[in-house]
């Protein structure tokens, strides 16, 4: 279940507040639950189960950790509790990934292919087996006790707000808050209005943008695609005017961003409807002024996890500069992968990876030097083209789009082609850019962080409102799709 | 504390309304698949189709969905000139336009249809041939079959379409077919440039602002048609109308295609309507024509604007060749599921009448599918699969398929290809006759045309719970051996023409979805299956019936 469907909107959500709100405080953590699970069984019948098993394993491998005085096996229990959620993340999405590449090596020297399975991906195994992680390293490293109850350990793990996509939320942040939380009614309204921001990003900003970026660049895996179609995307791209290239390509750098930040934000704002505070995912990542300021910005969990499970274990700056541009790359190729499975992220990662080292080098002290608004600019422009790569799964078409990008043969579009799409990214640049200026910095704080009074709770209120049946409406308008009724 | 209250309330609205219907809303308007309630099984879970389903069941069913669409229509209406709905175009200021004419009037449709313009031409002369072969035909029995063009609106106001890329080296396929049926001498009427010359003198509008189909202006099309029909061999002959000047009105009823868009505000505030008065001078030397038109919507008009009743015996539409409305109350059924011979034989004319678009379709295979039935009796056509499949079984690709698989392709490709048959090849005009099958559709139009035979063969029907269509097949065969008849035989039940008309009456109900949505709401406040219903009110309109006297009569 997503949370831009009718399901969730129209009938899991009221009735799971309702029924969370009238139930006694000391129970709302078992609804919380149950609702997850049935949140999560929804959407993957068949990995329900082994979430399950490996979320009880790991709860009773990290409790016989803590238990346990021996340092060997306190290691070993460590490592057999990273090892079980890891393993299903590395086998359930990498298996393809890995059989693909080894069948390719197997075909170049001249043997034959293996065959398998094809495995599909449950959904939330990249969020939930981090969080697993988190969870196994926080406690053995003495940051936090383990959960004393079975039961919140698996509600920390599959708690529906963030099962699916993030935020990334360490088992330190939000330990405090599963045994004990406050929902004050300014939570619970603000909560909502969080949400709909989110459900907005999402419906009437990403949604309205991907349809027309999929329209020119076809699905991002073009395996269900026949030779034809593919063939017809590739001469869709190939005759792309430069403004049309540009447009294709700035088109998905908002899509990926109101998409993403959106999911977070209805994540954030359904947690604070029961009174969890979730870290902030995104701060206006397109304001950034070199790349490493962009991922400081975007996807702050994963940023976070990475530096506190990988760049530091890995030695980070610690053991000269050599190693540090080392572990650095390595931490972005595998930030890459863990995107996807699929030799574009990885390039995407190793791009960003490269563009960071550079900043360390001498880019960043260049970007400081030319002012604010060019190095916004540079990196928005720069975040922008290594979006192809995350895009377009194939190669020969991401390079295809970038070298119309570059042909200089720019057309002049008439508004009224595509005005839903170019008033779109209008709103999508607008809000990307406004904290730029102190007004914007305001607004924002003023919408995301400050308390209402009851009179601008009313407002606000009656905003909120009607954009939640404007997304319902978008979200169903464009499948209803009659046609003309025939008189007799 | 209330902030939060009237959220949970808010959130429940949709839910209530689904359950309770509470608030009255507008419908929506147009034709969707709907989505059938999905069945909850393990196996539907588990391989994740029930959640799919269920998630477009709800997209269709939530409450409130009716003016939440609208809100979100009206908006990328008036902000962007937009629309979902299937096949409308929204041109400058308003205007509304069928999506395939606006492709053929840029010429870009030719390339869904064909490759070429050659391999176009060549369909379209195959096809007019095989018009021409039944038009022969039918001539024997007395029958016109003619064509009629009816205009696009792109062609005649091309000012308000949208800007698009045009391609001038495609053939137009109305200006094709006219050119050829001028050639061959197929009678026909294409309407467009008359229209095109018109539209500037005329003092109303030939096309609705926001409809794609002509409505007011239609009158004088038909008009011109039954002129024309009156100038060909026929012995029936269309009264002379005298139209009356244009009355203008106001309406509030949208027209045809902007109640599909489903929007909460009307395009534009002109309710101006037209209409006139038609006055049919009568004409007692000739009696009034049956006439069977094949086609598409742009017929629609003639049943709102023209008084039938007065100036035809019988009318009867095969809409798209697909489904048949019969007679002025429109009794629905399927064309493959009628006696089509008896039905082209009971008419005086046959019109084949199609918006110049839609000629890519031409004839919706009602000349393939008449040819056969005016000329190839069963026999021939068994002989002809038979050579046909003895000619094919050893080729490539169909060496391996069963016996059934190649006798079912070589059917296919004759019913497509009817002049692969011995006596329907080439340029010349067909020899051969159905005569067997003419003759039993012949009586069968006898029975039909008297009343009384015609409740008996009713009654008889569903007595021995047979098809109505069966029932009158096997009198027609018995009339044609000179057997003793089921009219003859046949004793008066009351019981069983009570459960016929009750039937009659529940089958004229289920395609009107007014009365459905009404039984519908009735089976649910009675919370009784729809069929009980159905019937408990049938039964109503049968007691009613005999109170009144009028049933029996």
């Amino acid at each position: 279940m997503v949370f831009s469907s009718n399901v969730f909107l129209l009938y899991f959500m009221p009735a799971f507040f309702l029924v969370y709100f009238l139930m006694p405080r000391k129970i709302r953590n078992y609804v919380l639950l149950l609702a997850s699970l049935i949140f999560y069984a929804w959407g993957a019948p068949e990995f329900i189960i082994q979430l399950i098993a490996s979320t009880v394993a790991n709860f009773f491998l990290v409790k016989w950790m803590c238990k346990t005085e021996k340092a060997g096996l306190k290691k070993l229990l460590c490592g057999l509790s990273i090892i079980i959620p890891i393993g299903l993340l590395l086998f359930y999405k990498y298996g393809n990934f890995t059989m693909e590449n080894l069948n390719a090596i197997l075909g170049l020297t001249g043997h034959a292919p293996l065959t398998w399975k094809r495995i599909m991906l449950p959904i939330g195994i990249s969020f939930f087996s981090f969080q697993s992680v988190t969870y196994t390293l926080d406690t053995y490293r003495g940051v936090n006790k383990p959960m004393e109850k079975l039961t919140d350990f698996v509600l920390y793990i599959t708690m529906f707000p963030q099962l699916i996509a993030g935020p990334i939320i360490r088992y330190c942040d939000v330990a405090d808050q599963i045994r004990s939380r406050e929902s004050t009614m300014d939570d619970r309204l603000q909560g909502f209005y969080r949400f709909v921001i989110g459900l907005c990003k999402k419906i009437l900003i990403a949604d309205v943008i991907g349809a027309q970026v999929d329209a020119i660049l076809g699905p991002a895996n073009f395996s269900l695609l026949d030779a034809d179609q593919i063939s017809n995307i590739f001469t869709k791209v190939a005759n792309l005017d430069s403004t049309t290239a540009w447009i294709v390509s700035l088109a998905y750098t908002f899509q990926i961003y109101f998409d993403f930040a959106g999911y977070s934000d209805m994540a954030i704002g359904l947690g604070r409807i029961m009174g969890f505070k979730f870290p902030e995912n995104f701060d206006n990542p397109y304001t950034s002024r070199s790349i490493t300021e962009f991922w400081r910005r975007w996807h702050k969990t994963l940023g976070a996890f990475i530096m506190n499970y990988l760049y530091i274990p890995l030695g980070g700056n610690r053991k000269g500069k050599g190693r540090m541009y080392f572990n650095l790359w390595v931490c972005f190729l595998l930030s890459g992968l863990w995107h996807g499975a699929s030799w574009n992220f990885v390039v995407w990662g190793a791009l960003h990876g490269f563009f960071i080292c550079a900043d360390k080098l001498f880019l960043g002290n260049v970007m400081k030097k030319i002012g604010k608004v060019p190095s916004v600019i540079l990196t928005f422009l720069t975040v922008n083209l290594i979006w192809v790569f995350f895009r377009v799964e194939d190669f020969g078409l991401a390079w295809l789009l970038i070298k119309r990008m570059f042909a200089f043969d720019f057309a002049l579009l008439p508004f009224s082609a595509n005005a839903q799409l170019y008033v779109t990214m209008i709103v999508a640049d607008f809000f990307s850019f406004i904290t730029l200026t102190k007004f914007g910095q305001k607004v924002e704080e003023k919408v995301y962080f400050n308390d209402f009074t009851n009179g601008q709770h009313i407002a606000v209120w009656i905003v909120a409102a009607f954009a939640f049946v404007f997304c319902v409406a978008a979200l169903n308008a464009s499948s209803f799709s009659p046609f003309i009724y025939f008189r007799f | 504390m209330i902030l939060f209250a009237l959220l949970m309330v808010f959130l429940f609205v949709p839910i209530i309304q689904e359950w309770t219907d509470f608030i009255p809303v507008r419908p929506l308007k147009g034709v969707i698949m709907e989505t059938p309630k999905p069945e909850l099984t393990f196996d539907n879970y588990k391989s994740n189709i029930y959640q799919t389903q269920i998630e477009k069941y709800a997209s269709e069913h939530f409450g409130l969905r009716e003016p939440v669409i609208r809100i979100y229509n009206q908006y990328v209406w008036s902000a962007y000139n937009k629309t979902y709905c299937h096949f409308i175009v929204p041109g400058k200021h308003g205007y509304l336009y069928y999506a395939l004419a606006v492709k053929e009037h840029f010429g870009t449709e030719l390339l869904h249809h064909y490759k070429s313009n050659e391999a176009a031409m060549k369909d379209v002369d195959t096809e007019l041939r095989m018009m021409n072969k039944v038009r022969h035909v039918l001539k024997d029995y007395g029958i016109e079959f003619l064509a009629f063009i009816a205009p696009d609106k792109p062609e005649v106001y091309p000012e308000y379409l949208p800007r698009c890329d045009a391609d001038t080296t495609t053939v137009h396929i109305d200006e094709y077919f006219s050119h050829r049926m001028t050639e061959t001498g197929f009678p026909f009427i294409n309407m467009t440039d008359w229209f095109v010359q018109m539209r500037d003198t005329a003092s109303f509008p030939l096309f609705p602002r926001t409809d794609s189909h002509w409505r007011y202006a239609s009158i004088y099309g038909f008009d011109s048609l039954f002129r024309f029909i009156n100038t060909l061999d026929g012995e029936a002959k269309f009264p002379t109308l005298h139209i009356g000047p244009p009355i203008v009105y106001e309406s509030d009823k949208l027209e045809g295609d902007e109640e599909t868009l489903n929007l909460i505000f009307r395009i534009h505030g002109d309710k101006t309507q037209y209409k006139s008065n038609i006055t049919v001078e009568p004409d007692n030397t000739h009696r009034k024509p049956k006439v069977l038109f094949v086609g598409d919507s742009f017929i629609y008009s003639m049943n709102d604007f023209m008084p039938i009743r007065e100036i035809m015996e019988d009318r009867e539409i095969w809409f798209y060749n697909n489904t048949a409305y019969e007679g002025f109350d429109n009794k629905t059924e399927s064309v493959k599921d009628i006696d089509r011979l008896s039905h082209i034989l009971n008419a005086d004319y046959v019109v084949f009448y199609s918006a110049g678009h839609q000629w890519w379709e031409a004839t919706y295979g009602f000349a393939k599918d008449a040819l056969l039935q005016l000329c190839v009796s069963d026999s021939l056509f068994e002989a002809s699969v038979n050579e046909q499949a003895d000619k094919f079984r050893h080729l490539e690709g169909y060496d391996n398929l069963t016996e059934k698989q190649l006798r079912d392709q070589m059917e296919w490709m004759l019913r497509n290809n009817p002049e692969l048959i011995p006596g329907l090849e080439g340029e010349d005009m067909p020899t051969i006759r159905n005569t067997e099958r003419i003759e039993q559709a012949k009586f069968t139009n006898r029975i039909k045309a008297d009343k009384d035979w015609l409740t008996t063969i009713q009654m008889y029907a569903s007595k021995q719970a047979i098809s109505f269509d069966e029932a009158l097949h096997e009198e027609a065969n018995r009339l044609l051996k000179n057997e003793s008849l089921i009219r003859d035989e046949y004793v008066f039940d009351t019981a069983v023409f009570i459960q016929m008309k009750k039937q009659e009456i529940i089958k004229s109900w289920r395609p009107n979805p007014k009365i459905m949505q009404m039984i519908q709401q009735k089976a649910k406040e009675r919370k009784l299956p729809i069929d009980v219903v159905l019937e408990q009110d049938a039964q109503w309109v049968i007691n009613k019936q005999i109170e009144e006297g009028s049933l029996f009569q």
